[in-house]
């Protein structure tokens, strides 16, 4: 059983962090704050540069450990800033920092969906609770903190328990041929063939019939399959064989100079260099009497981003989706519920002061 | 990096077919930068929902910890070429901003009660 990475060098690191971590917590009247979040970034970059030299040439690329370094950092802030306006900020920064690593994972999609969704509606929420739930500033205490803000509780005991349970997922996950992954990368490329589902295949099938109707086969056409294998060939049969096999031969003649058969119309060129060279293999007699013929498709004909996310989400799980919908629905009437629910101000029902002017 | 995903891409080829560029594919001590990325990012917001006292940044650490969860799903629907893993971060999406929704008109509810956002001050809930 080999480690990723050394362990030695994780739990030194995740030492370092959590050190980091409890110091850079709020204390009243400021603290070791910034020399704390220093030590955490020694920490985290640590940790970080040691992956990127236990990866060597395997490691993922640069802007993975900046978008890393950010996000992490942004984190850390957000547990340790005391103004609430400042922490929802930092967040934002998070969202950002991970999407670009989403980005970097190829999830094209949910990288735009997760800025428009989180930055722009779910974060613009809470800064409208944090400004609708503020004391008004007065005279004497216009800008300091309120004391909830600039202390932590039990800062030593969550410290301790985050750092453990981030030891104990690490560790466990440093484990090359693990449970978790593949014992070996032809096995994982197995289950990753076994992965595409018959929704996908469906689809590649009808966009390999667009490529090759545009190309120039004929609207008749059929694709049974398509190779999973790169350059994907599509395996594909027509109504009328002696027809197309009349047109295939008359674009041969054409190319070779020899005598085309009048009357015949020859089959467009870039429809002819997708079949295969050889003259006989680019079609073999099935065994009910039907000639398949077998083209090479033009790259990039794979399934994009958000089209494998939209069969996923609507053919392989439609009711969830739907469930979706009504959790959201609940969510609203019950916000709208909750919020116009009158509330005597105050413990002692005083009512609440208007908003002086401040300025 | 080049020579070894082309290494690799050519390993895809001959055993198993696969819809994905082999190119791109994601290895193993790739995957676990993600997860490891995530899991610092899920401790931080436990620490956080365990230290801090404002209720609504009690609540912006949970959302640190989806935001944990949902990049370790998508690292591992990169490895593994399953988008269900994407379509989970979705739900996930969802369910943060009905959680959004509904727990802030909570702390506004609470808040008009005590006329405060500190935890402490509901502590006499505890059962």
């Amino acid at each position: 059983m080999t480690h990723l990475l050394s362990p030695i060098l994780l739990y030194v690191a995740l030492s370092i962090g959590a050190v980091g971590v409890f110091l850079a917590m709020p204390r009243n009247g400021g603290g070791p704050q910034i020399i704390g979040a220093l030590i955490a970034a020694a920490g985290g970059g640590l940790l970080l540069l040691g992956l990127a030299l236990a990866a060597g040439a395997d490691h993922p690329s640069l802007y993975f450990y900046i978008f890393s370094f950010i996000a992490l950092g942004a984190s850390l802030r957000v547990i340790t800033q005391p103004r609430p306006v400042y922490a929802a900020l930092y967040f934002i920064l998070t969202i950002l920092a991970t999407s670009g690593m989403f980005i970097l994972l190829a999830a094209e999609f949910l990288t735009f969906a997760l800025v428009i969704i989180y930055a722009g509606a779910i974060l613009i929420t809470y800064l409208f609770v944090i400004m609708l739930a503020t004391e008004a500033p007065t005279e004497e205490r216009l800008e300091s903190l309120r004391p909830f803000d600039a202390t932590s509780q039990a800062p030593v005991l969550a410290t301790l328990l985050g750092f453990l349970l981030l030891g104990a997922l690490t560790s466990l996950l440093n484990v090359s041929g693990g449970e978790l992954a593949a014992n070996n990368d032809a096995q994982r490329a197995r289950l990753v063939a076994a992965n595409q589902g018959e929704p996908a295949m469906a689809l590649l099938r009808e966009k390999a019939k667009t490529a090759l109707i545009d190309v120039g086969f004929p609207g008749d056409i059929s694709v049974v399959a398509v190779s999973k294998v790169k350059p994907y060939l599509a395996y594909f049969t027509t109504a009328d064989a002696a027809a197309l096999d009349a047109r295939i031969a008359a674009a041969r003649a054409t190319q070779t100079g020899a005598p085309v058969d009048q009357g015949v119309e020859s089959l467009a060129p870039a429809a002819l260099a997708t079949l295969a060279p050889s003259q006989a293999g680019y079609r073999r007699i099935l065994p009910d009497g039907r000639a398949q013929y077998q083209a090479t498709l033009p790259l990039g004909i794979g399934p994009s981003n958000i089209e494998a996310v939209g069969v996923g989400l609507l053919n392989e799980h439609p009711l969830a989706l739907e469930l979706a919908g009504v959790l959201l629905l609940m969510a609203m009437v019950s916000a709208v519920v909750l919020a116009r629910h009158p509330v005597k101000a105050g413990l002692g029902g005083r009512p609440r002061p208007l908003l002086e002017d401040a300025a | 990096m080049n020579a070894l995903a082309g290494s690799m891409s050519a390993l895809i080829a001959q055993s198993a077919p696969s819809l994905a560029s082999a190119a791109d594919m994601l290895s193993t001590i790739g995957l676990y930068h993600y997860l490891v990325v995530a899991c610092a990012m899920f401790a931080l917001g436990v620490i956080g929902f365990l230290s801090r006292r404002n209720l609504i940044i009690m609540f912006l650490c949970t959302e640190l910890m989806l935001q944990g969860a949902s990049l370790a799903l998508i690292a591992f629907s990169r490895y593994w070429f399953n988008h269900t893993g994407e379509v989970f971060v979705i739900f996930v999406l969802t369910v943060a901003a009905a959680e959004a929704a509904m727990a802030l008109a909570l702390v506004v509810l609470l808040y008009r009660k005590r006329e405060t956002l500190d935890a402490l001050a509901w502590s006499s809930m505890r059962g």
